[in-house]
């Protein structure tokens, strides 16, 4: 028997959203590679919407279009994760630091990982990526994609359009 | 909103710039502090004279104690300032790369603390 999708049942044990996942996946990649201009990226985004549907589908339903809903999940992980590697990066921390900030928040490795990889102690490094919080709060380093104007020449890319 | 410290640090027993050289910057700053205040960033600006003229004044042991010259003996010294209310980081980085062209000098970007 096949499992109707969006009852109570199949919603908590996942098998609705691998249905939207068979369903939709190549049709939201696609549109996402179109907004980002960038293949690994658009996966990336796409796969991290589904796993917002598996923590959150189960206790608030289907949504009506799950494509849609695919997509616009998508584009705003994206934009997050977009806005958080620029605050990363930032040019006035200093370049090890905004990699120690960057490989912690976006590549979600831990401190021991880290100061390993730098061969640093690792209260070294742990007080390196505090103070770096407190930089980027106390100086108000932004948190958004910065405009075209802001970046070098070549950099400006089709997804502002539609952020 | 962030208040933000701008200032521009001399070396002492620097050769100081040619009279017309001098001009030109004091002319830039000015149209630098014209536009600030226009766009309304503007909050305070000031040169200084040299440290020089300083004077520390320090509490110990209940007695004040007063002493010529500035705090720190050190060769770069605080020549001026401006403080400046923007919303974030890179827009104060924005006029202070205004700012070191204006007063030929690196410019120290520095946030205030929230107001309590």
């Amino acid at each position: 028997m096949r499992a109707q999708a969006g009852d109570a049942a199949t919603l908590a044990d996942g098998v609705a959203v691998a249905q939207a996942f068979r369903q939709e996946y190549g049709r939201a990649v696609a549109t996402l590679i179109r907004i980002l201009g960038d293949i690994s990226f658009a996966e990336d985004a796409v796969q991290d919407a589904f796993v917002v549907a598996l923590a959150t589908w189960p206790d608030a339903g289907l949504p009506p279009n799950l494509g849609g809903w695919i997509v616009t999940t998508a584009r705003r992980r994206a934009i997050d994760r977009l806005r958080l590697i620029v605050t990363c990066c930032h040019p006035a921390l200093a370049p090890q630091t905004q990699v120690a900030l960057t490989l912690r928040l976006i590549g979600g490795l831990d401190t021991p990982q880290i100061a390993r990889a730098f061969l640093l102690r690792e209260s070294t490094l742990a007080q390196r990526l505090v103070r770096a919080k407190r930089k980027v709060r106390a100086a108000a380093i932004p948190y958004r994609v910065p405009g075209d104007a802001e970046l070098p020449t070549g950099c400006e890319r089709s997804w502002r359009s539609s952020t | 909103m962030t208040q933000y410290l701008l200032s521009v640090h001399s070396v002492e027993g620097e050769a100081e710039a040619a009279p017309e050289v001098m001009e030109r910057m004091y002319k830039d700053v000015d149209m630098l502090n014209a536009e600030l205040r226009e766009v309304g960033v503007w909050v305070f600006a000031g040169g200084l004279h040299p440290a020089s003229t300083a004077t520390v004044v320090r509490a110990h042991d209940g007695e004040v104690v007063t002493t010529d010259g500035p705090f720190a003996e050190t060769k770069e010294q605080l020549g001026g300032f401006w403080i400046i209310n923007v919303d974030d980081l890179d827009e104060a980085l924005g006029w202070a790369a205004k700012a070191t062209v204006a007063c030929a000098g690196p410019v120290e970007v520095r946030p205030f603390q929230d107001e309590v």
